[in-house]
């Protein structure tokens, strides 16, 4: 694509190669395919040989009268670029805490720096607002866990995490540690049920009270349905913080209810809370709902 | 009634990010959009209809294509998608506008996707005022390709012809039926009478044969070197 050169450079052997491979494979893995992709972006004779290669790929889709149509091939391979791109790999199937707990990269940092000191007490699941048994009874309460009302017979065990992963692939818990991730960055959040609420509803307060939708979506409207038994239960979702996001305060609530909650119920709470400081406002206005908050600072 | 619109748990699916959903609207709408990028459209800036003549080489194509899904599956968009209307207009408008974009960030070096459609001039226009939003734009009649495609296409064509003629007859018949006729390759083994390996073997032998006579021909001259790798097996 001419429009896209900036630069001359040679297609050496080793992209050159790969643009042949694709040929007679038909495919490339994907860490080789977005290489190729980018590099044929920039380089005049590999997007030359690229183009002249596919054309002649499209032959083999249909002969002489496919030769002016993207073959199948080609609108696979941007299929996968375009999932990737949109970080829309499918969900993995479900694994025990403990494989989750060693193979999700964004606890691998954590896993790295503070063993299950680090794991285990940020969850700060409580029954009845009180430390989880086990904890110190002279723990700090931390602010980001609270429960709304009187604890419901049941037992609400019940806890929200959130982590930032940097543009450059790091990944930190916020919590009352660190409560900042930087714009660039994207937001993994992750919940945790063992009570027997049906619902979650999640969504961040920012520092003009303008309601950030996480689960459910504006279109959906309704709670989602909340794993029984989940522990650090990751959302499919990865909040791209450069979108809609501001530099300042935000406050993430999630809300577990047995009811599922309506969206228009849980933006009418966010209202009544304007002009409260996000540091003190823990809860949302919301009845029949057992609430934990997290608050993070998002920074240039 | 369009995919979206007449399936509610697709649409909702869609709205989420699924990744099952998107692969459907994906699979229902690329091939449409594809031409649509590669007829391009007239558009109208500055008081003048202009044509942008579309997408022709196949890397053009894709990097477009894969820039206008990625917009348009990002969540800001699948929100703001009403679930209504045709979601092929939808992704039409935002190719458009990814276009139009394109036009203004690099004049220069797009000029020549671009010609006046009021006298047929070749011009190398000013887009800075594009109208996005012009109802003059619209899907291109005709295909225009550049004479530098033409050629290229041209000579393809003959170096295919000429590499299917030096075939000897079972290889032609399961290149016939396997690649033109789109046959399964158990099919067009069968149809020549081999087995699925067989067809397997023969399919990967003939298409490293093919880059070789290409190679061979001058062809691929932008990536001259090694090939040893793709010949060899006749």
């Amino acid at each position: 694509m001419n429009e896209h050169s900036q630069q001359h450079a040679p297609c050496d052997a080793g992209f050159g190669e790969l643009i042949d491979q694709l040929f007679i494979e038909e495919t490339l893995p994907e860490p080789k395919l977005s290489k190729l992709h980018e590099h044929v972006k920039g380089c005049d004779d590999c997007r030359a040989h690229y183009n002249r290669v596919v054309l002649a790929a499209r032959l083999f889709h249909g002969g002489p009268e496919a030769i002016d149509e993207p073959s199948p091939l080609e609108l696979a391979r941007v299929r996968e670029a375009v999932l990737s791109r949109a970080r829309l790999a499918p969900d993995p199937p479900p694994r025990s805490f403990a494989q989750r707990f060693l193979s999700l990269r964004w606890l691998g940092a954590l896993v790295a720096v503070g063993a299950a000191v680090a794991i285990v007490l940020p969850l700060a699941l409580r029954d009845d607002g009180k430390p989880p048994a086990g904890n110190s009874s002279t723990a700090p309460a931390r602010p980001e866990f609270q429960t709304r009302g009187a604890a419901p017979k049941t037992g609400k065990l019940v806890g929200l995490r959130a982590f930032c992963v940097a543009k450059g692939g790091g990944v930190a818990e916020l919590g009352s540690d660190n409560k900042s991730c930087a714009l660039a960055g994207v937001l993994k959040l992750a919940y945790t049920n063992r009570s027997k609420l049906a619902h979650v509803f999640i969504v961040g307060v920012d520092a003009k009270h303008r309601p950030m939708w996480y689960v459910p979506t504006p279109r959906t409207g309704l709670s989602v349905r909340a794993e029984q038994g989940a522990v650090d239960k990751a959302l499919a979702r990865t909040v791209r913080l450069e979108v809609n996001h501001q530099a300042g305060a935000l406050r993430i609530f999630a809300l577990f209810s047995q009811k599922p909650l309506a969206l228009a119920d849980v933006e009418a709470a966010i209202a009544k809370t304007k002009g409260q400081d996000l540091a003190s406002l823990e809860l949302l206005p919301l009845d029949d709902t057992e609430q934990r908050s997290l608050l993070v600072t998002l920074s240039k | 009634m369009s995919l979206l619109s007449g399936d509610r748990r697709l649409l909702e699916g869609f709205r989420r990010g699924d990744t099952d959903a998107l692969t459907r609207v994906y699979n229902e709408y690329a091939p449409a959009l594809a031409a649509f990028l590669a007829r391009g459209f007239t558009f109208s800036s500055k008081g003048r209809l202009l044509q942008f003549r579309g997408y022709h080489q196949p890397f053009d194509l894709e990097n477009a294509l894969q820039e206008t899904f990625a917009r348009a599956f990002s969540e800001r968009a699948r929100m703001a998608y009403d679930g209504l209307s045709p979601y092929k207009s939808y992704l039409t408008a935002i190719a458009r506008n990814l276009v139009l974009s394109e036009l203004r960030r690099r004049e220069i070096a797009m000029s020549q996707l671009v010609q006046v459609r009021d006298d047929g001039q070749e011009v190398a226009p000013s887009v800075a005022n594009v109208d996005a939003s012009s109802p003059d734009l619209m899907a291109a009649e005709q295909p225009q390709p550049s004479a530098e495609h033409e050629f290229m296409r041209q000579e393809l064509l003959k170096l295919y012809q000429a590499f299917v003629d030096e075939l000897d007859a079972q290889e032609q018949g399961f290149f016939n039926a396997r690649f033109e006729q789109r046959q399964t390759q158990v099919d067009a083994g069968a149809a020549v009478g081999l087995s699925h390996m067989q067809a397997r073997t023969l399919e990967k032998k003939l298409r490293k044969r093919f880059l070789k006579f290409m190679h061979g021909h001058g062809y691929l001259d932008a990536y001259a070197g090694p090939h040893k790798h793709v010949g060899a097996e006749r």
